[in-house]
């Protein structure tokens, strides 16, 4: 089934974000003044962008300016090729920094806000992501500690495939993966999984939760609160290629350090 | 039913004073089988709950591509509680023990019995 709409009822950037977020499987056609971009998604990851005889990274910066057009949305299209490995967070971030800087190169023009220096907290990416200022504040000094302490994490965890902090609203703090994933979907996957333990344990008077081990054919999640905070580190690995103990032990370690990394 | 019944009462035995219950439980949420240590623990709550979160765990898994769900395991301050899917997954098992128990005991014990669980259930 298609859906379609108009530029000026929703942001290519807005529309772009919620497909990932949603996880969508699909392709999205926009036409702008005579032109046509499609844009496919594999699970919420943009894998293939196309203009005309153009295709991949750059064309999808140059679309993101496309501020008036209509688009349809159409869902279970496969992409016929693959020319985008990159997170949708990334892909997002680095396009409006181009944006920006092409209308913007110094002093923002009149009548126009300059890109917030908080905008990785506006679309939920993490801060790492961000580029280095000289003056970061204690949330960006937050984050940035506990990538690095991820970072770690990787180094000690066999099989890890990725791992997250993320917060009660779904959104991930800091993350780390090994290759393209939609993290902002697991994140927000693992969130609705835990309330939802959270609440029954709640309900059955079993004491309050600490972590909770999801084993499937193929990995193993563990999600495991940091301490009485709104956070959680997400944690995943192959089963076939990590060690169960070994998996615990570092998640309770490394969530140690990870409340030691958090503002008090 | 008699034998499902024997296969839980032995598993109980089993984990000694650890054991705090257990129960067998269709998707639906209804135990067809269970015991417990405490005579006030809910049974039919503790099962639709956790058959809910069973649910959710298998689409979750489903929804970012993890494989087919096999258990799941909530540590608590006063409590571990093991699910694990039985059989063609119409059924899970779950067994609450208190955290002084030996988690890869209880483990090992599911893995032993949940084929003759799942022999014990009419189908």
């Amino acid at each position: 089934m298609a859906v379609q709409g108009n530029l000026s009822e929703i942001s290519l950037t807005d529309l772009i974000q919620l497909n990932c977020q949603s996880g969508m499987t699909g392709r999205l056609t926009v036409s702008s003044r005579g032109r046509t971009a499609q844009v496919f998604f594999d699970g919420g990851v943009i894998v293939h962008v196309t203009q005309g005889e153009k295709s991949g990274q750059e064309v999808f910066y140059e679309i993101l300016g496309w501020d008036s057009g209509v688009f349809t949305l159409e869902s279970g299209i496969l992409t016929p090729t693959q020319t985008i490995n990159a997170r949708c967070s990334d892909l997002l971030l680095g396009g409006l920094h181009q944006l920006d800087e092409k209308s913007n190169p110094k002093e923002p023009a009149p009548g126009q806000l300059p890109l917030p220096e908080d905008v990785g907290e506006l679309f939920g990416f993490e801060k790492s992501n961000l580029p280095e200022t000289e003056d970061l504040s204690t949330e960006d000094t937050m984050a940035q500690n506990m990538q690095e302490i991820l970072m770690e994490l990787t180094e000690e965890v066999p099989g890890l495939l990725a791992a997250a902090v993320v917060g009660m609203d779904g959104l991930p703090v800091a993350d780390v993966a090994r290759g393209p994933v939609n993290i902002e979907q697991i994140s927000a996957q693992m969130t609705l999984l835990i309330k939802l333990v959270e609440t029954s344990t709640e309900k059955l008077d079993a004491g309050t939760v600490q972590d909770y081990l999801l084993t499937t054919d193929k990995a193993y999640l563990l999600l495991h609160f940091l301490g009485n905070t709104q956070y959680f580190l997400g944690m995943s690995a192959d089963r076939s290629k990590t060690n169960l103990g070994k998996m615990r032990l570092y998640n309770r370690v490394f969530a140690e350090k990870l409340i030691a990394a958090m503002p008090r | 039913m008699a034998k499902l019944d024997d296969i839980l009462i032995d598993v109980r035995n089993q984990l000694g004073s650890d054991f705090i219950a257990t129960d067998v439980v269709g998707m639906d949420g209804m135990s067809i089988a269970g015991s417990s240590a405490n005579p006030d623990f809910n049974a039919d709550a503790a099962s639709a709950r956790f058959a809910m979160v069973m649910k959710l765990a298998t689409k979750v898994a489903t929804k970012v591509k993890m494989g087919e769900v096999e258990d799941s395991l909530v540590t608590t301050d006063k409590t571990y509680i093991l699910t694990r899917f039985i059989g063609d997954g119409s059924y899970y098992w779950a067994i609450t023990v208190t955290p002084e128990a030996t988690l890869g005991v209880v483990r090992m014990l599911m893995d032993e019995y949940a084929d003759q669980i799942w022999d014990a259930i009419p189908h």
